[in-house]
């Protein structure tokens, strides 16, 4: 019993004896619960956005539109057929009711549980009116939830792979003391860093390569916007995520902390910038804060080139911001980089 | 030359190094010994003092040095799944090295047989070889080594020991922080005795040893006894009590110990050792510690 208490006393000693964990270990954890809390506490009684397309003269319409606003858990946005589309491919609503003179016709995607449940909604409202509805799957290429998917999920590859291929490799080094011993060599510290970038590049092809091999031949993704823009995407968030990645590796020398420092960028971006679900579900005040953090611009400029057919013209501004990221941030890493 | 002077956990030290000396500085753990040397690595500036090598600061030519100091850390934990002569390249792309280059040292380091072995793979006593092999891939003129055998075995050691008696006709200077007296003894002609921040000692052994008369009885006994009845042992120098025994420094053994004997009659010896002083011995009588306290 005493020796159980002394090795449980030590172990606990060590730990509330490490600022960095007690951070880490107690605060980060209820911080995100609060993000997250914020975010999905109402989920499933939360409004749902629904587009609704009216193809029909004014005078003619029957009462969907009205039908569907009666319901308060219902975010009604009227729109044209195109841009009831796009907003489906971006995620900013979940279905799309079209109406005409012949009736009701609600479209979603049966693999979006969102869209399940918007279509639930959609139908139970219609219903009140005993307005006749009909539902159609979209099973369109670049509609469906996998194609809202695959971008989001080729962004999550880039920043993590940057985060943990670069921040906790630099950790390890200099844990390690491997990164003295290469100073002491005299190896030159920006090709140090440059290699980082390099092997990146290199890792991320294949990473990025093999998703989008499977994509395309199990579910018949494909690129639809140029090839040069989404290579300047690719590239462009590879700079952002190596800079973050040094500014946050810069000073940890315990696995401990640079575990924390890196969960502590990665998790949070994860689920805010609209990876796999849209960041739509998000308070409207924080949407426009979360549309410029550096992963949700490269899920949406991906999203833009894959689904959208965007060029070089429609993602070169998120490009230029998330080299600038990449560009301050990396001076900020080098500045404070310790290196023994 | 290089010339040393610092203060706080290295306090007051003023030290100059010449061009091919071997240079143990040895101590107990906290003497300042690595701070010392990371001083001279270059790896931590002094708060008050200068270090000149080769009539140079690390401030104002701190690439030129890196050239030409070679260093070899205590531990060094190279990449796990790297192999042994990918690590080297790996290092001696920081300076051009030639592959025949890196055979060589490899060669040197009696590790071209596991050249193709991962690190992780490797012994302690290996994986030490592999950092002295990688330290001397540039040709150091000086070559500092931290501890280089701290916690490997006996034969270990005395492969590292060889390894660096075989580069002393290059003309490298060595210095070689360590807590073990044999090292420092076999390894360096000139030794600097460190404690608390201080240099206590320098010189070649054999002075160090002179200094303090050259010869101890070691004993351990049941009752403690007093330094006044020892002083009338003929060549008496000084004497360290210590738990259950002590340590009497003595200028010439064959006159002393029957005195010693007499007069410590009473105390109850029950174990004694008479031997030539060692620089654990002069460390004990500067200090009344031993190193490796």
């Amino acid at each position: 019993m005493k020796q159980i208490l002394q090795l449980s006393l030590a172990q606990l000693r060590g730990f509330l004896r490490e600022p960095g964990i007690l951070f880490w270990a107690f605060a980060f954890p209820i911080l995100m619960a609060w993000v997250l809390g914020a975010a999905f506490d109402k989920k499933g009684e939360g409004p749902v956005s629904v587009s609704l397309v009216q193809t029909s003269p004014a005078a003619l319409r029957p009462t969907a539109g009205a039908s569907l606003k009666k319901d308060p858990l219902i975010h009604l946005r009227e729109e044209s057929a195109d841009a009831a589309l796009l907003a489906l491919r971006r995620g900013e609503s979940q279905i799309i009711v079209e109406e005409n003179s012949a009736g009701v016709k609600v479209r979603f995607d049966p693999a979006n549980q969102e869209a399940v449940l918007a279509r639930y909604r959609a139908e139970r409202a219609l219903s009140k009116n005993q307005l006749p509805v009909n539902v159609e799957q979209i099973t369109a290429r670049g509609s469906r939830y996998v194609d809202f998917l695959v971008p989001g999920l080729v962004a999550l590859g880039i920043m993590n792979s940057c985060m943990w291929g670069i921040g906790w490799l630099m950790i390890e080094f200099r844990m390690k003391k491997l990164l003295r011993a290469m100073i002491a060599a005299s190896m030159k510290r920006i090709q140090y860093l440059i290699s980082f970038f390099v092997t990146r590049i290199i890792a991320n092809t294949v990473e990025t390569g093999l998703l989008l091999l499977f994509a395309g031949l199990y579910f018949g993704i494909r690129i639809e916007g140029t090839l040069l823009a989404f290579m300047m995407v690719i590239v462009a968030g590879l700079v952002a995520f190596t800079g973050i990645a040094i500014l946050g590796a810069c000073r940890a020398a315990s696995t401990q902390v640079g575990n924390g420092i890196l969960n502590a960028v990665t998790l949070p971006l994860m689920i805010l910038s609209g990876v796999f679900f849209s960041y739509h579900n998000f308070p409207d005040a924080v949407v426009p804060i979360i549309r410029y953090l550096p992963l949700t611009l490269l899920a949406d400029s991906l999203r833009a080139v894959f689904v959208e057919g965007a060029g070089v013209a429609q993602v070169w501004l998120s490009c230029a911001i998330l080299c600038i990221t990449g560009a301050v941030t990396f001076v900020a890493g080098l500045r404070f980089y310790r290196w023994y | 030359m290089k010339t040393f002077r610092a203060l706080r956990a290295v306090d007051g030290v003023d030290l100059t190094i010449r061009r091919g000396e071997y240079v143990g500085l040895l101590g107990p753990n906290g003497a300042g010994k690595t701070t010392l040397v990371e001083m001279i690595e270059g790896i931590q500036a002094p708060d008050d003092g200068e270090i000149h090598i080769f009539g140079k600061s690390w401030a104002d030519s701190a690439e030129e040095l890196r050239k030409r100091v070679g260093l070899c850390l205590q531990e060094t934990h190279f990449m796990d799944k790297i192999r042994v002569r990918e690590t080297m390249k790996l290092f001696g792309s920081f300076h051009d090295s030639t592959e025949e280059r890196v055979d060589e040292m490899l060669g040197l380091v009696n590790l071209t047989d596991k050249s193709r072995d991962f690190v992780v793979n490797l012994s302690g006593g290996q994986k030490q070889r592999l950092a002295l092999g990688i330290a001397l891939l540039s040709r150091p003129e000086i070559l500092i080594l931290d501890e280089p055998t701290t916690g490997l075995d006996p034969h270990a050691r005395r492969e590292i020991w060889k390894i660096l008696g075989d580069i002393r006709n290059a003309g490298t200077t060595l210095i070689l922080t360590t807590h073990y007296m044999e090292e420092a003894e076999h390894l360096c002609e000139r030794i600097v005795v460190m404690d608390k921040g201080r240099v206590l000692a320098d010189g070649p052994k054999r002075e160090l040893l002179a200094s303090m008369g050259g010869e101890t009885i070691s004993f351990r006994a049941k009752k403690k006894i007093a330094e006044k009845s020892l002083r009338r042992v003929p060549g008496f120098l000084s004497y360290i009590p210590q738990d259950g025994g002590g340590r009497v420094f003595v200028s010439r053994m064959r006159d002393a110990l029957p005195v010693f004997l007499s007069a410590a009659k009473s105390a109850g010896i029950t174990d004694i050792e008479c031997r030539r002083s060692t620089l654990d011995d002069v460390f004990i009588h500067m200090t009344g510690r031993t190193l490796n306290e």
